[in-house]
Order: C-alpha cells, then sequence, then structure tokens
C-alpha cells in the first residue's frame, strides 16, 4: 500500500476539506491507501520517513513551515503542491507588498479593537519577510491548483501518480468551461460587481473585471455561472509567466481608457489575487 | 508546560499558526471583494467569513438585502453548520469517545464502524450540496454581495435538495443518540475535565437560538444577564490584549478587564446565552441536555453535545427554508452604491462570534479593517483549562504517563473545534 502524507502550512484548510469533499470517493481512498500523517486526519505527530506522495497544502510564511517542506521533501518520492497557496503563494502573498513590520505593527499594536500588548516573539517560529510557494524552497513534482482545488481533479491526479502515470492540467482557459454568450463586443466601461450584471452575457465584455482568459480551465466555471467575475484562483497556464499581467495587458489593448483608471493598490488584488508572490511583477518590485 | 522539580513551572499554549495578516491585506480593496477575499481565512467555515463581510459591507453603505436574499443566505449557513458540525463531530471529535479504540482517528473509526462514518460524511455532502447549490461553491462560495445574492434558486435545484431530506434527517437522530448515549454512559470521563468558569457570548434574538443576525448578549457564569448590545458597540465591550508567546490575540470583556474579563463564544455558549431553540427536534435534545446537565454549564466537553443540538437545528432549518415559498423568488439583490462609510457584521460562526468590521473611504475602498474570529475568544479559556489539568495531573506525569497525560489535554482542546486541532507537537511537555 502507498504510503501519503498530508500537510498544512500557512493557508485555511480548505485543501484538505476539499479532499474531504470527494465524499464516498474519500472513504474509498482511504481503503486504498495508508496515510500515516496528516493535517486534520491522523493525530500521528511526527513525519515518517519512505513517503510515496505528500500533499503540501499553504504557503511558506514561517521558519517552522520552511523546515516542514524541506523535511517532508527529503522523506517523499513525490511532492505535490496542493491548492494555489503551495503553488503560487496564494491570497496571503499580498502582503508581500508590504514590509513585514508594518503588518507585525498593525495587526499586533494597532487594529480597532488592540488595547495592549507586544508583537509575539516567545517560543515561536519567526515570521519570514515574504510569503513564498513551496517550489521557492523545493522541487515540486505536481501541481493541483486552485483555491481550493476541485474534488475531482485532486483524485483523477492521485490516482494517476499512484498507478505510476503522468498526469497532466487542462490546457484550456476558464473561458473555454464558462456558458456565458460573447458577442465580441469591446466593454467601454470599466464596472464593479456592485452593480448587476446581464446574466446571459459575458462578464468581461460588459465591463467586469473577469479573470477566466487568464485563468487555467477545469473548474466549468462556476463564478461567471453565479454571476460573479472569475478571480483567477486557479492561476495561469503554462504559457503565461504571469496571469496579472497577462490580463492588464489584453484589457489595455481593449480599452484605452482603463489603463488610466488602473491603480496598483486598489488593483493589486483584482489581478494577482492568488498569484503575487510567484508573479513578475513581484520580482519586478524586488529587484527595484 | 514545564514541570520543575515537582512543581509546574510554566503553561504556554503557543498558537504557531503562521499570521496571514488579513486585517492589513484587507486595506485598499474594493468593499465588495471583502466577501470573497476574508472567507479564505477559514477553509472549514469560509461561509461565516463571507457573511460576516457582506453583513458589514452592507452597513457600511446603507443598503439592505431583500427578505428573499436573507433567506438564501440562512440556508447557505445552515449548509455550513451541517457540513462543518458533520465534520468536526465525526472526523475530529468521535474517536476520542472511544476509548478503546486503538488508532483515535478517523481512520480508526473507520475500520471499527465503517457504517457510522459513511452517515458522517454523507451529513456532510448534504452540507457541502446546499453550499454549492447556492453560493456558486461547496468551498469559498461567492454569491453574496452587498445588497443581495447574485443568483436566485431554482425550483428544480430545490427539488433536488429535498430529494434525501428524510434519509439526512434520519441519519442526523442517529449521530445525536450516539453521541447523548455515550455522554450518558462516561459521565465520569466528561467531568473530569476542569469545569471553567467564564462569561458567555452569543448573539441571541428574543431570546431564541440565532446564527445569522441579532444583538449580542453576554451572561455570566451563573446565567445571569450582564449586558447586551448592538453590533456596532462591540468596541465598547470588547478588547483585544496581545501576549508574547502566541500568535493569536487575547479577547477579553472591557468591563471586568484581564483575566476577569475571560468569556466563551461557541455552541456551548450559544446554549447558555439563549433561552430555546426554534426547532422542535432540536429543542427536544436542547431540553434533554438541560435536564442531564442543568444550565448553564461550564464542562467543556459538552460543547460536542451542544454542538449535536446545533446540527440538528441546521437540518431541520435548512427544510423549513426549502419549503418557504419565498426561496425561489427573483428578488433577491438591490443595487449597491459604494461610499464612504464604517460597517459592523457579526454573525455566529459555527466555532462562535465572528466580528469583521470595515470603514470605507467616497469610493468604497476598505481604510480599515478590524476583525475577530471565533476561535481566538476561547483560546484565553483553552489556556486557562490546560494550566488547571496540568495540575491534576502532575503526579500522572511525574510518573513518567505522559502519552496518556497529552491525549487528554488534546481531547479537551478538540472539544472546542479550535481551527488549531490539528497542528502537529501540539501538547509538549517537558519534566526537568
Amino acid at each position: 500500500m502507498k504510503r501519503i502524507v498530508t500537510i498544512g502550512l500557512a493557508g485555511d484548510a480548505g485543501c484538505h476539506v476539499a479532499l474531504v469533499n470527494l465524499h464516498k470517493k474519500f472513504l474509498k481512498l482511504l481503503r486504498s491507501v495508508k496515510i500515516l500523517h496528516s493535517y486534520i486526519l491522523v493525530d500521528e505527530k511526527e513525519i515518517p520517513n519512505e513517503i510515496d506522495l505528500a500533499l503540501i497544502e499553504g504557503a511558506v510564511r514561517t521558519s517552522h513551515n520552511e523546515a516542514v517542506v524541506k523535511e517532508v521533501r527529503e522523506k517523499s518520492k513525490c511532492v505535490i503542491a496542493f491548492g494555489s497557496c503551495a503553488c503560487f503563494g496564494g491570497i496571503a502573498s499580498l502582503c508581500n507588498i508590504l514590509d513585514l513590520n508594518d503588518l507585525l505593527d498593525y495587526v499586533y499594536q494597532h487594529t480597532d479593537s488592540t488595547v495592549e500588548g507586544v508583537i509575539p516573539f516567545e517560543n515561536l517560529p519567526k515570521v519570514q519577510e515574504k510569503v513564498r510557494p513551496i517550489s521557492d524552497i523545493v522541487k515540486v513534482d505536481y501541481m493541483i491548483p486552485g483555491c481550493p482545488p476541485i474534488p475531482e481533479e485532486i483524485a483523477t491526479i492521485v490516482q494517476a501518480i499512484l498507478l505510476g502515470l503522468k498526469p497532466e492540467l487542462p490546457r484550456k482557459n476558464v473561458c473555454d468551461e464558462c456558458k456565458k454568450k460573447r458577442l465580441g463586443i469591446t466593454p467601454k466601461v470599466i464596472k464593479r460587481v456592485t452593480s448587476k450584471p446581464d446574466a446571459k452575457q459575458c462578464l468581461l465584455e460588459q465591463g467586469y473585471l473577469c479573470l477566466g482568459p487568464a485563468t487555467r480551465a477545469g473548474c466549468k466555471a462556476p463564478c461567471p455561472n453565479y454571476n460573479m467575475p472569475c478571480e483567477g484562483c486557479r492561476g495561469p497556464l503554462e504559457t503565461v509567466p504571469d496571469q496579472g499581467l497577462a490580463m492588464l495587458d489584453a484589457l489595455s489593448a481593449l480599452t484605452e481608457k482603463f489603463a488610466h483608471e488602473y491603480s496598483p493598490t486598489v488593483h493589486l488584488g483584482t489581478f494577482h489575487r492568488y498569484t503575487f508572490a510567484s508573479s513578475f511583477l513581484a520580482k519586478m518590485l524586488r529587484s527595484r | 508546560m514545564e514541570y520543575k522539580e515537582g512543581k509546574l513551572e510554566n503553561v504556554q499554549l503557543n498558537i504557531i499558526e503562521p499570521p496571514r495578516f488579513f486585517e492589513k491585506l484587507l486595506v485598499d480593496k474594493p468593499g465588495e471583494d471583502a466577501p470573497r477575499i476574508s472567507e479564505r481565512i477559514c477553509g472549514v467555515c469560509p461561509v461565516a467569513h463571507h457573511l460576516a463581510a457582506v453583513k458589514a459591507i452592507e452597513d457600511a453603505w446603507n443598503v439592505k438585502p431583500p427578505e428573499p436574499a436573507v433567506l438564501l443566505r440562512k440556508l447557505l449557513y445552515a449548509g455550513q453548520f451541517i457540513q462543518s458540525h458533520a465534520l468536526h463531530l465525526s472526523v475530529f471529535a468521535l474517536p476520542d469517545y472511544f476509548l478503546r479504540l486503538q488508532e483515535k482517528n478517523l481512520i480508526g473509526l473507520y475500520k471499527r464502524d465503517p457504517k457510522l462514518v459513511k452517515v458522517a460524511i454523507a451529513l456532510q455532502e448534504y452540507g457541502a450540496n446546499l453550499k454549492e447549490a447556492i453560493g456558486g461553491r461547496a468551498i469559498h462560495p461567492v454569491a453574496a454581495i452587498p445588497g443581495g445574492m447574485s443568483k436566485p434558486l431554482t425550483v428544480a435545484t430545490k427539488r433536488r435538495l429535498l430529494k434525501n431530506y428524510e434519509e439526512i434527517f434520519k441519519n442526523t437522530i442517529k449521530l445525536a443518540d450516539i453521541y447523548f448515549e455515550i455522554f450518558s454512559k462516561r459521565e465520569t470521563f466528561v467531568k473530569g475535565f476542569p469545569p471553567t468558569k467564564t462569561f458567555y457570548l452569543a448573539i441571541t434574538r428574543n431570546g431564541n437560538f440565532e446564527t445569522y443576525d441579532g444583538p449580542v448578549k453576554v451572561v455570566n457564569s451563573n446565567g445571569e444577564v450582564e449586558f447586551e448590545f448592538q453590533p456596532e458597540e462591540y468596541l465598547s465591550y470588547i478588547a483585544e490584549k496581545t501576549v508574547k508567546h502566541s500568535y493569536v490575540k487575547y479577547p477579553f470583556l472591557k468591563k471586568f478587564g484581564y483575566p476577569n474579563g475571560l468569556y466563551r463564544v461557541g455552541p456551548l455558549a450559544r446554549f447558555n446565552v439563549a433561552e430555546t431553540i426554534s426547532t422542535p427536534k432540536a429543542r427536544e435534545y436542547w431540553l434533554k441536555l438541560q435536564e442531564t446537565f442543568g444550565k448553564p454549564i461550564h464542562h467543556p466537553l459538552i460543547y460536542n453535545l451542544a454542538r449535536v443540538v446545533e446540527l440538528i437545528h441546521a437540518v431541520e432549518l435548512s427544510k423549513e427554508l426549502l419549503l418557504n415559498d419565498k426561496i425561489t423568488s427573483g428578488r433577491i439583490r438591490r443595487e449597491a452604491t459604494p461610499k464612504e462609510g464604517s460597517g459592523v457584521g457579526i454573525v455566529e460562526a459555527p466555532r462562535g462570534t465572528l466580528i469583521h468590521h470595515y470603514v470605507t473611504d467616497k469610493d468604497g475602498i476598505i481604510t480599515r479593517a478590524n476583525l475577530i474570529v471565533a476561535t481566538c475568544q476561547n483560546v484565553p479559556t483553552i489556556e486557562y483549562g490546560i494550566r488547571v489539568m496540568a495540575e491534576e495531573l502532575k503526579p500522572a506525569i511525574l510518573r513518567g504517563k505522559t502519552k496518556e497525560a497529552q491525549w487528554k489535554f488534546e481531547v479537551l482542546v478538540r472539544a472546542y473545534d479550535p481551527c488549531i486541532s490539528c497542528a502537529t507537537h501540539l501538547v509538549e511537555i517537558r519534566v526537568k
């Protein structure tokens, strides 16, 4: 029986809940593998040796996260970046644009309800300067992107790897799976989702900032289907090096006006919500 | 915890979960994005954040969702309670009560009683299906938007959701009976965990158990009402202290200071604060709980029984809402206008009272965010409980029985269902 571990770093356990959301198939999986150590399923404290497959959820934010990733890599034949935090840094990496001291200072000393105290330091792993995807620390064999990933996709990929196959992710974008009608028109104004869209027509053509064109398919476009723009949680296709910049580039070509409306602070979370840590933009800002 | 020369030297609950700084991360983001961003705080109960955030922004922008939208949100939330509670009661907590179980975890339980695990998984699937149907996604839904909901529920989907209801309900009662039976048989074990006397805080409406909306009530350890306040007044009643040894902040009641003002939230607190619960079967078990253990109840393990009562309520409520004619109404959205304002949204998350507070500028962009999440509010009391138990278990630990002690500490922590129950190296006992 294959030996599996699942790990949780800086994330929200949503990827693990997605695993449980395989429901009956999850129980089938439990029968066919040996889960030796797991973030929520097994209370075994130590990470065992000779792991066949490791699913790592979450990004690297602390010295403890980094040590765990290295230990798991050393002990595992195959490491999977499980979910968009592990793959690209995830939503918490939007903080990478700010200085760590400002973050600690605001959250632990200056929120409206914080009245006294210190920035935590004793018997705690150190918070590192930036949030990083696990591929910044170790070699990653496969990615299962998504915030969270699609349960069916997790099952297919894991089973394929266990059979010694080489699974591949979809090579289409979210628009290819979206049922909304495209008329080939160009958005005239950029709209915020506080206004109600036409439920039948493409959200982007109506002027809503939908990241479908720059985002990997496989989710069946549930967000546009619920009249909400795609926020790009599955990250870009391999052919697109920077999801947010690609989207921005396309938009600027469509509407000249938008280039003037773009605000780096307000729109960072729109175009790079899940991928900032691994984006070109972050690298550019770092080297400046 | 550290024992030195026969004495308990030090107890620290080190929450090492990496801080993700959501309060700062939300600043500069458009207010309407708060429901989708903030729900990434927790993958187990995203709907709680989704709804607290949307209510806070609606409060700031002065827009009220139409009634059918509120019904849809309550249904979405019932799905969240069902999924989260079923997951906790089966995967996390139940293995603790089968004391002869070799592997005290889901896999051990599954080997011993596969039927029971199947029942629990089916329940959590029903919860996930509700979330997906109303919110668009089973985890991190998208449908709640300032002013209402983004998509109506169709009659066909409603019928599909109701299809297996009778079996779901039967299974819920089965799980409930298993819990009530275990707890009646293991009274000594249950009461062996120190009953910590604290204040209890929860939202409630006219004495009724409530999760989506209402004023906040605080009762003392005798069950007497100390005060009641509206969401926007929370800063006058609750404050947070930061400590050197933990990444979570320690909330307390301002009036009593720290540590006298320690309070608890979550299922036990909601039971102690509310007088009754609205649905029939849940009320039956609510009274059963009250008859067996009295009221208020301070025993931490009873969190699980209160959770069972809430699970029954959420299942019954889901049917009640699905049968409401207005649930498939198309009138679910009012246009919201982003503007300057300050708004507070409070809900009862599965793990307890959750507070979101946003300030927005004239364009509706967030300039300040403050979040008091459910789990944090129980952490100071959990630490206190560990300290009391560390004294009680001292003779055993000094005789070298650390493994059993370690498990007992974990059972105590797990009763609260914190988002941290699964952290590795949860308990470290040092004897010098």
